[in-house]
């Protein structure tokens, strides 16, 4: 029999007997002792006979009837490889996931070199995504399931670990974080957030108790125990333990969470703080205002900003100038200023009729005028006039005067003044603009471009 | 070299990863799928349930995957052949430009590892089975944690 042959009937040998777990001391005659066992769904090798007893005892304890089936093979001096499938069934733990009951069958391909009758060398690739998937470790992305696991991950990884960069993680560029009487913007907002609540709580633990899903949305039934070591919700800090629970509601997008609206027993809290009496009786210390003091610490935190004439960062493209005054960055993206200069006879160079799916914009003519198409509608504006624009409103505006005009545009939330930027920087190059790279930037920012001005968008 | 030797095998192998896979011109490619591939040719990977079948389908394919990653390059590792068989181990390095498997652009330098499987007939590639780490890919442009 030819060394290929030979190798072939070991790797069967090797699947009936090991893999398969009919001979478990074949582990001892078949595997070298320095042989390297390697497959991307375990994170480390496995070693020798040793390591093949760990790795046959890990996979059986996981799915107890694993059965492998070759089902092409070829082999070339001392390398062999073959194609195989794999049933089973989920029955206990597998890469610290639990049992699910639920049976998988998928395909892998395993690179063996064999040396004097044993394996020395055994790479393998398998459908790890399609095992994880059939036995549901690994939730589907935008399925509920997934969405469910999402917003335990916010609670988890935001809020109880407080994991670097778990907010941008977590959430949308655009998200919009609604507990009463407050609204917070973006990663930047949350982490505001987060730093407010652990101001007053440093040792705050949330604990989910129950999720539901259903399409987009998440709803989460949670509860937060700390103890008030700061000041929280105007009270001054008492050192005592308190609970909070909660409903929040998320929005799911692309998997990134773009809504939380929350909604607590804050009354409850208060209480247990001491600030409000309990109900039917006890008269207690008088609360603080139950605004949010702390918020209002926080973003007094944001740079004030104090900009001298011919201050702020300036792009000129175009014979305009546009001067970014408030940044996203300055409001915790609630909203930004920007100037903007247009030259006279600023025409065919305006940009296209579009709308805005993210912000409001609010326009001042502060020189010359400025001619605004709302919606199809020609308005002309001159020095002191305001225009603002709901989202989704087409529109356009130039200056087909004479003069030279000058606006104020004031964008909530902020990231418009962002947008301005690319567009300037894009049309800074010279020639005319790539219409690939003009779309990715609206793209970028939630703008669309229309052909016609007659009606409002959807 | 006769046509379904070892050498011919292996060497059609490695005009697949280089001329095919990681050609930066999909005409320069097509003509190579031409030459390397039977018509009724069919491309097996987990992650396209029922696999790519025929010439056509495989370009559509290689598309997708060069916008997905336009500067991706697929070196090979290891080779081995027989006379109607072939596989390689293989590495694979791209960056994330266009959507992949449903995500959208990340602009990251993506890895990825694999075994390919071909058989052979009349000096033409039949079938090839691929089996690589979606779930590392995946992991690297942020779907899993």
């Amino acid at each position: 029999m030819s060394l290929e042959e030979t190798n072939k009937a070991l790797v069967r040998r090797y699947f009936d007997e090991i893999m398969n777990g009919n001979n478990p001391p074949a582990i001892d005659e078949l595997i070298a002792p320095d042989c390297v066992f390697t497959i991307p769904t375990l994170p480390a090798p496995f070693y020798g006979p040793a390591g093949y007893r760990d790795l046959v005892n890990l996979l059986r304890t996981a799915f107890p009837d694993l059965l492998f089936k070759v089902e092409d093979e070829m082999a070339d001096g001392e390398i062999v490889v073959d194609r195989w499938s794999a049933t089973g069934t989920s029955k206990g733990q597998f890469n610290g996931n639990a049992p699910t009951d639920k049976t998988f069958e998928i395909e892998g391909i395993g690179w063996y070199r064999l040396k004097d009758g044993k394996f020395v060398e055994n790479r393998v690739n398998e459908d790890t995504l399609g095992l994880l998937t059939q036995i549901g470790s690994i939730p589907e992305v935008g399925t509920p399931q997934a969405n469910q696991a999402l917003a335990r991950r916010f609670f988890q990884d935001f809020w109880n670990e407080n994991k670097p960069g778990a907010a941008a993680q977590l959430v949308t560029g655009d998200f919009l974080l609604e507990v009463p009487g407050v609204q917070l913007r973006g990663p930047s907002g949350l982490e505001q957030w987060g730093n407010i609540i652990r101001a007053g709580l440093p040792d705050v633990h949330f604990t989910v108790n129950e999720t539901v899903a259903q399409a987009d949305s998440v709803a989460v039934e949670w509860t937060a125990a700390g103890t008030q070591r700061g000041k929280l919700m105007g009270v001054p800090p008492t050192n005592k333990s308190v609970t909070l629970n909660a409903i929040s509601v998320f929005q799911v997008a692309n998997g990134k969470i773009k809504k939380d609206h929350s909604v607590s027993d804050l009354l409850g809290m208060l209480r247990q703080m001491g600030a409000l009496p309990a109900p039917g009786g006890g008269s207690q210390q008088p609360g603080g205002p139950v605004e949010s003091a702390e918020l209002m610490a926080e973003q007094s935190k944001l740079r004030a900003l104090v900009l001298t004439p011919g201050q702020g960062d300036a792009i000129s493209a175009l014979g305009s100038t546009l001067t970014t005054l408030v940044r996203g960055k300055d409001t915790g993206g609630a909203w930004s200023l920007s100037h903007i200069t247009v030259p006279p006879n600023f025409v065919a160079q305006a940009l296209p009729p579009h709308y805005h799916t993210r912000d409001e914009e609010g326009f001042y003519v502060l020189q010359g005028a400025i001619t605004f198409n709302l919606n199809g509608k020609e308005v002309r504006a001159s020095a002191g006039s305001f225009v603002k624009f709901p989202r989704h409103l087409i529109h356009k505006f130039y200056n087909p005067d004479a003069t030279p005009a000058a606006i104020l545009l004031l964008g909530s939330p902020s990231g418009i003044e962002d947008y301005l930027i690319e567009v300037y920087q894009l049309l800074q190059k010279p020639g005319p603009p790539e219409p690939e790279k003009m779309q990715a930037i609206f793209e970028k920012y939630g703008q669309y471009i229309t052909l016609t001005t007659s009606t409002t968008a959807a | 070299m006769a046509a379904d030797s070892k050498e011919a095998n292996a060497q059609m192998v490695q005009r697949y990863f280089t001329e095919v896979l990681s050609s930066a011109r999909l005409d320069k490619a097509w003509n190579s799928i031409d030459e390397l591939m039977r018509p009724d040719f069919v491309f097996r990977i987990s992650t396209i349930p029922g696999g790519i079948r025929g010439i056509q389908a495989y370009k559509e394919f290689l598309r997708g995957l060069k916008t997905a990653f336009p500067d991706g390059v697929f070196s090979i590792d290891k080779q081995m052949a027989e006379t109607t068989r072939a596989a390689a181990r293989w590495n694979f390095r791209g960056t994330h430009n266009g959507e992949f498997l449903g995500v959208p652009p990340t602009k990251k330098i993506i890895t990825d590892q694999g075994i390919d499987i071909f058989h052979f007939a009349g000096g033409k590639i039949t079938d090839i089975w691929a089996n690589e780490d979606a779930f590392g890919l995946l992991k690297q442009l942020g779907v899993f944690h």
